[in-house]
């Protein structure tokens, strides 16, 4: 698709507008296109938004937006010069990159890339070549894209530029099981019949004595929205969460249905990512490949990368004792000896799949096979 | 605990399985993550499960 003030969509076989890798389809438009002497930046951006979201609201299935890859690529010889606008217009042209990136990540998008090409040569002051270059840079930088000066047109190889692959190869970046009945203790394994991060003994007799016992059947016995885990772990010290006491903290969250949701489903309810400070839209706050949930009842810190960490001195990093359920924070040779999961991962190639659309995608598969996960006879939980 | 609330019988055990995935030539990129849950009761006879790629749901 073009955009030069106005647009040049490539169509599809069937003659409606869309995106296409039909090489003939893209030469018979840029024959039509060309400069007209005015630039719009602000103009052109806003309807690269516009194409960009109509084509993801036409997605037939949403899955796949997660690999898709948008990829812009911004020409200019000058500075924005529509008449009677203020010259340039810096702000309107990095707020609509703004928009453009976020409409972008709020959709689910796999990849969005905003290039930069400048075209030098063409006459201009000094003074308006150097902002022009500056604008482009900030362009790129906010479009998550490369900025690149060219001096002649003609030749340039897009492809040896800027990332233009249409296809990626994914691969395993974490691999977690979690049993979220089972609280890896210090020298045995500990039963916890609601899930909520607290073992039975613990929600009975707190270690702490100003802290209240709570029903180890109920994962809210107060039923305010914050896991009795989450009010213990988050409490300042005052019993300002208290999880015996109804607070009103998740009230703005409770649906009609009387659940508090959980838009990404990491297993943190929006409330309590709130309060933790975590990404109530993604399961992986720090990027770490861990998911929220995982790391805040395992003890490690969901919002920090670090892959380096081993808090408890025991010789194992803490995403390798969260990955074989052992405890992150205390020295347990006899658990990490006697409980500890194994996994057996194996590679097994690139195997050509047939898609929703009759296209064929080859897709590399793995065997896993994870064992010693420990279960545990729990008196079973009721929802309050 | 997880996004669906529900009850548990006693001996239940629910175990999440998380894939985390990212581009090769991109590996800090946000990950894309594959969820399955599978239900062990302590006081059943099931000990081996069998999960297949349908069995995952992609979270977005």
């Amino acid at each position: 698709m073009l955009w030069n003030q106005s647009v040049f969509r490539t169509t599809y076989a069937d003659g409606d507008p869309g995106f296409t890798k039909d090489t003939n389809e893209i030469q018979s438009v840029l024959a039509n296109v060309n400069n007209t002497g005015t630039t719009d930046y602000v103009g052109t951006i806003d309807q690269i938004y516009r194409d960009i979201y109509r084509d993801i609201q036409n997605t037939d299935n949403h899955d796949s937006l997660v690999r898709t890859k948008y990829i812009v690529i911004f020409f200019s010889d000058g500075l924005d010069n529509v008449p009677n606008s203020d010259q340039p217009r810096v702000n309107q042209t990095i707020n609509a990159i703004e928009e453009l990136v976020d409409m972008t990540v709020e959709a689910g998008v796999g990849s969005f890339a905003f290039h930069t090409f400048f075209l030098d040569g063409i006459e201009m002051s000094e003074d308006d070549h150097d902002d022009c270059v500056e604008i482009m840079q900030e362009m790129a930088e906010t479009g998550h894209g490369q900025f690149r000066t060219f001096q002649n047109a003609g030749t340039i190889d897009f492809i040896s530029i800027v990332d233009m692959r249409l296809t990626a190869e994914y691969e395993v970046k974490y691999l977690v099981a979690y049993n979220f009945n089972v609280v890896p203790g210090v020298d045995t394994l500990l039963i916890d019949s609601d899930g909520d991060g607290l073992s039975d003994a613990e929600e009975r007799h707190p270690t702490s004595a100003t802290w209240p016992a709570t029903d180890p059947m109920l994962a809210d016995t107060d039923g305010d929205g914050l896991s009795d885990f989450c009010e213990l772990k988050l409490d300042n010290g005052n019993r300002d969460l208290d999880p015996t006491v109804f607070n009103q903290v998740c009230t703005d969250y409770l649906l009609p249905d009387g659940t508090y949701p959980d838009r990404d489903y990491d297993g943190l309810n929006d409330c309590e990512e709130y309060w933790k400070g975590t990404n109530a839209f993604h399961p992986d706050t720090d990027y770490d490949g861990i998911p929220d949930s995982v790391e805040f009842y395992a003890g490690t810190n969901p919002l920090e990368n670090n892959t380096e960490l081993d808090r408890d001195f025991d010789g194992d990093v803490d995403w390798f004792e969260v990955q074989r359920h052992t405890n992150v924070l205390a020295n347990d040779p006899k658990v990490r000896a006697r409980w500890s999961y194994n996994y057996d991962i194996v590679d097994l190639g690139i195997d050509p799949q047939m898609m929703y659309d009759g296209a064929i995608a080859n897709m590399r598969r793995y065997d896993f096979n994870i064992s010693n996960i420990s279960v545990m006879n729990g008196l079973g939980s009721y929802v309050g | 605990m997880w996004g669906e609330e529900r009850d548990l019988a006693p001996g239940d055990n629910v175990i999440r399985l998380f894939i985390a995935q990212v581009p090769e030539d991109m590996p800090d990129q946000l990950p894309v993550f594959r969820v399955a849950d599978v239900m062990i009761n302590f006081l059943g006879d099931v000990r081996t499960v069998v999960l297949y790629p349908a069995d995952f749901q992609l979270l977005e």
